[in-house]
């Protein structure tokens, strides 16, 4: 009996922020898409850049910078950046140093520190997850492994 | 079954260690045809009175007490949005995640390039604020060159700690929001009673991590300002490889390192101490 009077009292009070808030959940969900589109591109940004850079010459690089050219791929558009890292420099060698470091290096510490159980948890519940997860940071490794040569290239 | 590890601790960590500590006592040098000699403590006298230490210290420790707090709560607000039941999510996810498989020299170029007087950000800051905001020299302006690092720093690393916190979230029962729903409970308050200390652990390792990778902070310096302008971001690693390498002073680089992770340590215990389990 009591509980149906607290229903029945309760339920007009819900039906009139109801109609109100109808239009609430669509608004704040596009609100949230909104943010995070808005993160996409700060953290995108200096990336597309780099890659709309690497696409075209110097002078233009500059050029662009002050409009929205910097990022688009427009202008003097060619590969030549690319052929001239095989032509500069033994780039492959390079390639092939990197992964030779960096692939058995992952491997011990899954294996033999505690970093392994210090793993976040999806990683390791499902049983078998911890060879992805190896191949997975070989292959980030590997990417990050040639910039630690900061230093110039040896002649 | 312990042996590897053993094994792999005796190589990688007490031998470097104990060479370390070893060589803080001694004047060897990286290439010298004089033998090492053991001097002792003149090389901690020597550290504690280098006023280049003193500043790369406080360099260091003023980057990790912006970055820690920034870095870490940042994660949080991007795992929080990345953790709901949205359609594209893993889209922002992988976005938000790029910068941190980008290799951190590569980043730190990209962004000297962007830092540049007339480069990227200062354009960006002139067009966006209609001309209002006239931008600086960053990497060569003594005030603005560390904030700079700091900007760049986050913007590379967050990711990182994004996925952990999002691991973290997702070990969080969904029954407790539910009961914390019926019982009345509005996002705030079920992020403050249901959320934040359901994260208390991985709270406790990204503190950790953090201050470490903070404290640790050297790739950046190297790459972007070689620890100018006015040694302003010179960092306790920096110097430690700068006087190793480039001096060729072994032993007092490694006077620099003992210091460093005795500090390092120091700062791990008093974190996990504070965030301990209670009761």
């Amino acid at each position: 009996m009591t509980v149906a009077t607290i229903d029945q009292a309760s339920a007009p009070t819900r039906a009139i922020p109801a109609s109100g808030t109808s239009r609430r959940p669509g608004m704040r969900r596009a609100g949230g898409y909104l943010v995070r589109i808005l993160l996409v591109g700060f953290f995108a940004f200096p990336l597309v850049f780099m890659f709309m850079s690497s696409l075209k010459p110097d002078d233009q690089i500059f050029a662009d910078l002050d409009s929205i050219r910097a990022f688009l791929p427009v202008g003097d558009i060619s590969l030549s950046n690319y052929t001239g890292v095989f032509d500069t420099v033994p780039a492959a060698r390079f390639l092939a140093n990197s992964i030779a470091i960096s692939w058995p290096t992952p491997f011990p510490s899954i294996c033999s520190t505690p970093i392994s159980r210090a793993s976040p948890r999806p990683w390791t519940r499902r049983r078998g997850s911890t060879v992805p997860a190896g191949s997975a940071s070989t292959a980030v490794s590997s990417c990050r492994w040639p910039a630690r040569r900061s230093r110039p290239w040896p002649s | 079954m312990v042996s590897p590890a053993i094994l792999l601790l005796i190589v990688f960590f007490f031998v470097p260690v104990g060479l370390c500590f070893a060589l803080a006592f001694t004047n060897a040098r990286l290439i010298s045809p004089e033998p090492a000699k053991v001097i002792g403590f003149e090389n901690f006298t020597r550290l504690f009175s280098d006023p280049l230490f003193w500043k790369s210290l406080r360099n260091t420790l003023y980057f990790a007490v912006v970055v820690v707090p920034l870095q870490s709560g940042f994660a949080l607000l991007l795992a929080l949005l990345v953790n709901a039941k949205i359609r594209g999510v893993n889209f922002f996810r992988t976005l938000y995640f790029v910068p941190v498989v980008t290799s951190i020299v590569v980043v730190s170029i990209l962004w000297r390039f962007m830092y540049q007087p007339d480069g990227l950000v200062n354009n960006l800051l002139q067009t966006l604020s209609f001309n209002v905001v006239q931008g600086t020299d960053w990497l060569n302006n003594p005030t603005a060159a560390l904030p700079a690092i700091m900007f760049m720093s986050i913007w590379q690393a967050v990711g990182f700690h994004m996925v952990i916190w999002l691991s973290g979230l997702q070990t969080i029962p969904g029954e407790l929001y539910e009961a914390s729903e019926l019982d009345g409970a509005d996002k705030w308050q079920q992020f403050r009673h249901v959320t934040w200390p359901g994260l208390k652990a991985t709270r406790t390792f990204i503190l950790v991590t953090i201050t470490i990778a903070a404290l640790s902070l050297f790739a950046q310096i190297n790459v972007m300002t070689q620890g100018g302008p006015l040694d302003r971001t010179a960092t306790v690693v920096f110097q430690a490889v700068r006087v190793g390498y480039g001096q060729q002073e072994t032993a007092y680089a490694s006077t620099i390192s003992l210091v460093f992770f005795l500090l390092v340590l120091t700062v791990s215990l008093v974190q996990r101490y504070l965030t301990r389990e209670k009761g």
